[in-house]
């Protein structure tokens, strides 16, 4: 699994940052912007939203830091914002009565994914998937879950977070993070079936 | 005893984040149950699956993050930019073979192999040939400015000829003038002419009357002081009289009384 620790430094960063140093707090914005952002991006699905979520979570992140009281917990103190953000946004696009990952994949990619697949499976049984391809497979599948699920996936499966520290961030218990990934793996099982991936069927490159 | 791990459980076991104790326990649970060991390993390919989506790029910079205003930075980037002139200064100076030498004889900067300077001899021939060379300049700048003196000496030679003509143009000029003006009395008419006279006549009448009335005063006065004069010259001679007459009775008495 993919181990994402604690940035080195970042402890010592918090607290320069905190007292004001600004090159501190770009350097912690530096270190960790693309993990924000891929947070964001593998919730929405989405570049523009995800570049929002970045903006904002770090604008706040600049105006609140000084409320930190741990530095050990900056990293849950972070996605939280994150999260918030995200929520936020799709309370907006739930009001606008459009979803961004629903607008566009279920009629584009949705007959591009039927394609690829019938396609494949009628050439070769064994045909080996393409890395953008099955990009595009997996983020469509993340895209299927419910948001309280994906969160809790994306947070475990790519920001390496324990399931203590989503349970802090989401706010929620232990269990219940436990058994949304849980129910949320099975989903996606189903899914990489139905479309035929497997280990098999994915080409792994060294 | 027959232990079922729950869901939750599982999930703690499929991430490594059960106790150990725990966790054996699973793994003895799974290795009885060989069907859930099969479940839990298709979850456990579907991450692997799923890890392959990998991080993306930012597609730009965040638009909020300020330059570096940090002043002990600024405090220090001054010396790295001076200490990075002089290396690129010296990075030069070898590249275009610029040398600096110094020695018993003096200081020596040249490009390449450094040539020996200027013996005293030498740089007393070049100032001895510079202070020649200005020398001739300023001769030559001399004898210049006496020929434009020169020139502007006959220029005004010339003038002074010029001073005659304007002479003889101005005399012609006059003549001219004096015959237009007598013409001009000529062409007047009689009666202009005895006009004027009658007025040179009336002014000559008018002083001389006036004359004649001046003397007249001048004699009234004088006459006047004469009358005066005579009645002085009378009184005087009364009063001699007068006197001689005391006298005499004075006298007169006088010899009376001796």
């Amino acid at each position: 699994m993919k181990e994402i620790d604690l940035m080195p430094q970042t402890n010592f960063l918090v607290t320069a940052a905190k007292s004001g140093d600004v090159i501190a707090m770009n350097q912690l914005v530096k270190q960790w912007q693309k993990r924000i952002y891929n947070f964001a991006y593998k919730y929405f699905n989405d570049y523009d939203l995800a570049m929002e979520v970045t903006q904002k979570t770090f604008i706040s992140m600049n105006k609140n830091l000084k409320t930190l009281k741990e530095e050990g917990r900056f990293k849950s103190w972070i996605y939280r914002i994150a999260a918030n953000y995200c929520h936020e946004e799709v309370r907006k696009q739930q009001k606008r009565w459009v979803f961004p990952f629903m607008k566009v994949q279920n009629n584009q990619e949705n007959a591009q994914i039927e394609n690829s697949v019938s396609a494949t499976r009628n050439e070769n049984p064994e045909q080996v998937y393409g890395n953008e391809e099955l990009k595009t497979l997996l983020k469509r599948a993340l895209a299927t879950l419910p948001e309280e699920q994906r969160i809790v996936v994306i947070m475990k499966e790519y920001e390496g977070l324990k399931i203590r520290e989503i349970a802090e961030i989401v706010d929620i218990s232990e269990n219940t993070v436990k058994s949304r990934l849980y129910y949320a793996l099975g989903s996606l099982k189903k899914l990489l079936d139905q479309w035929n991936i497997n280990r098999e069927t994915v080409h792994y490159e060294i | 005893m027959k232990y079922k791990p729950t869901e939750e459980t599982l999930v703690a076991y499929l991430y490594g984040e059960l106790d150990s104790e725990q966790a054996e326990l699973v793994e003895v649970y799974l290795e009885a149950n060989p069907e859930e060991k099969q479940k839990l390993k298709a979850l456990s390919d579907t991450r692997m699956i799923f890890n392959e989506l990998e991080d993306e790029e930012l597609p730009g910079q965040l638009a909020f993050i300020e330059p570096a205003k940090n002043e002990e930075w600024l405090y220090w980037r001054k010396y790295v930019a001076i200490a990075a002139t002089l290396l690129l200064l010296l990075t030069f100076g070898w590249l275009t073979g610029f040398k600096v030498n110094y020695d018993a004889e003096g200081l020596y900067l040249g490009y390449g192999e450094i040539e020996r300077g200027l013996s005293e001899e030498e740089i007393s021939d070049m100032i001895f040939e510079n202070n020649a060379s200005m020398a001739a300049y300023l001769q030559d700048n001399m004898k210049l400015g006496q020929d434009s003196l020169n020139l502007k000496i006959n220029a005004l030679q010339a003038n002074n000829a010029n001073e005659e003509i304007i002479n003889q143009i101005f005399e012609r000029e006059k003549d001219a003038l004096i015959n237009q003006m007598v013409g001009l009395n000529d062409k007047l008419s009689g009666d202009y002419r005895d006009i004027l006279r009658q007025i040179v006549v009336n002014f000559s009448n008018n002083i001389e009357s006036q004359r004649i009335e001046d003397l007249r005063g001048i004699q009234a006065a004088f006459t006047e002081l004469e009358d005066a004069t005579i009645n002085k010259q009378f009184q005087f001679e009364n009063a001699l009289v007068d006197l001689e007459e005391k006298v005499n009775t004075v006298i007169a008495n006088n010899s009376n009384n001796k």
